[in-house]
């Protein structure tokens, strides 16, 4: 928060930005996130075109675009927003929908501590679907995607506390 | 009498239609105890998760479902809640309320319903609460709450209210690992327990508390039922079980939040587990 845009570019090695995005093109992964020294990087190929295609086609397809997207890893304790963004908003530089949380409580990305969470960076969700658990004094909240999309940002670790407004992911909507 | 079928709400085979609990249809519950609906089940696996297919579907507020075996009964953080056969009361609760940030008490305040509810056959000895959603007899557990929300565009959708008390069992009817910690209704007063009157009881008294506002207080009596009040306790992080505060409980702000006194000075608990040092839970 209140980050000069130029010390973003002195955080972000930029060999060690090629190194990651080599590494993962030549990986079977689809996206690698790392946080490092307060910043959070994410390296993603692009989606498939054809959803529900075989993962290893891809593999000869000539140069599959990739992009990468850096945000400063959010502040331990953000201060509670006086403006409330709406539930879901297009943040103002992409196209990706910000999630946002209705209460102040806890956010949980699993019903329970052994079980898989909902949504991983990369999970293909339709509206409707359950994104997270919120916990306000053991009331139980499930918070349900309004956009069908990808999950590009999951923008707080599980257990953390959240603030009203707050930003949890940010998911890049499908036509 | 039992039928199989395709009973609202969920589908396989876990979820058996009941005609009659306690004797009654469920027209009969529904006009008793004045909800709009009751769905009777034989068996489920929860509850909770059937009401909350219900209020997807657009089941009016008060729906209630009742079952007499949950195989898959849950407490909080997918902890799972034993509720045999005939044994205790297992019902979940369709509600909506005004969404804001007072939504947060009402596991509290339908804790301290519950509590008020099954007085009848404690008294003079007020049921306790172990903030915010347990309710504790003699030093044990005999009932829980397990309130989900559901929301979408920043709105609560629905809620679903699950109780489950613990009314008829004997100790060996409790699995091993919580036999020292719960108790029912009937072990803890010796008392013939009727499961359809504690029902009625029940519901009664959640009446009002379902209706209440965000400007009303918390009830007055729970100062008298908070089992923590006075006691050592530790908060503990519902993942990982990591210690996340530890001080003296001093009972619950006016938002629904327990007071602990620490050497650092007050905090208020919103989270996490709480467990009383050397005691219960």
């Amino acid at each position: 928060m209140g980050e000069h845009p130029n010390e973003r570019h002195q955080i972000v090695d930029l060999d060690f930005l090629r190194g990651l995005i080599a590494a993962i093109d030549d990986s079977g992964i689809d996206s690698l996130e790392i946080s490092r020294g307060g910043t959070r990087i994410r390296v993603a190929k692009t989606p498939p075109q054809a959803p529900g295609g075989n993962a290893g086609a891809g593999a000869g397809q000539s140069g599959a675009p990739m992009y990468a997207h850096v945000t400063p890893a959010p502040a331990a304790s953000t201060a509670a927003a006086t403006e409330p963004a709406s539930a879901a908003a297009p943040t103002a530089a992409s196209n990706l929908v910000d999630v946002t949380s209705p209460m102040v409580g806890t956010f949980y990305r699993a019903p329970a501590p052994e079980a898989p969470p909902y949504v991983e960076v990369g999970s293909k969700v339709v509206k409707g679907q359950t994104l997270c658990i919120l916990e306000a004094m053991k009331l139980m909240n499930e918070l349900e995607a309004e956009v069908e999309g990808v999950v590009r940002e999951i923008c707080i670790e599980s257990a953390e506390p959240v603030e009203y407004g707050q930003v949890l992911f940010r998911i890049e909507p499908e036509e | 009498m039992v039928t199989s079928g395709s009973p609202p709400g969920e589908s396989g085979q876990d979820a058996l239609l009941l005609d009659r609990w306690e004797g009654c249809t469920s027209a009969e519950l529904r006009s008793i105890w004045g909800v709009p609906a009751v769905y009777l089940f034989a068996a489920v696996g929860s509850t909770n998760d059937i009401a909350r297919r219900l209020g997807e579907q657009g089941a009016a507020t008060g729906t209630l479902v009742l079952a007499e075996e949950q195989r898959a009964g849950r407490g909080r953080g997918g902890k799972s809640w034993s509720s045999p056969r005939g044994l205790g009361l297992w019902l979940s609760l369709i509600h909506r309320p005004p969404t804001g940030a007072w939504i947060g008490q009402l596991p509290l305040r339908i804790a301290i319903g519950t509590a008020a509810a099954l007085d009848h056959w404690c008294e003079p000895k007020p049921v306790g609460v172990k903030w915010p959603n347990d309710l504790i007899l003699d030093g044990k557990k005999v009932g829980g709450i397990l309130c989900e929300g559901t929301w979408e565009k920043g709105e609560l959708r629905h809620m679903v209210i699950g109780i489950g008390l613990n009314l008829l069992q004997g100790r060996d009817d409790f699995p091993p690992q919580i036999r020292e910690r719960a108790t029912s209704l009937r072990a803890a007063t010796g008392q013939p327990i009727s499961r359809f009157d504690v029902a009625t009881e029940l519901l009664d008294r959640l009446q009002p508390v379902l209706r209440a506002q965000s400007s009303e207080a918390l009830p007055a009596d729970l100062a008298g039922r908070d089992v923590l009040r006075g006691r050592e306790v530790q908060i503990r992080g519902a993942e990982d079980a990591r210690t996340i505060a530890t001080g003296v409980a001093a009972g619950v702000a006016p938002d629904g939040a327990l007071v602990l006194t620490t050497r650092e000075g007050a905090v208020e608990v919103r989270s996490g587990t709480v467990h009383i040092v050397g005691g219960i839970g």
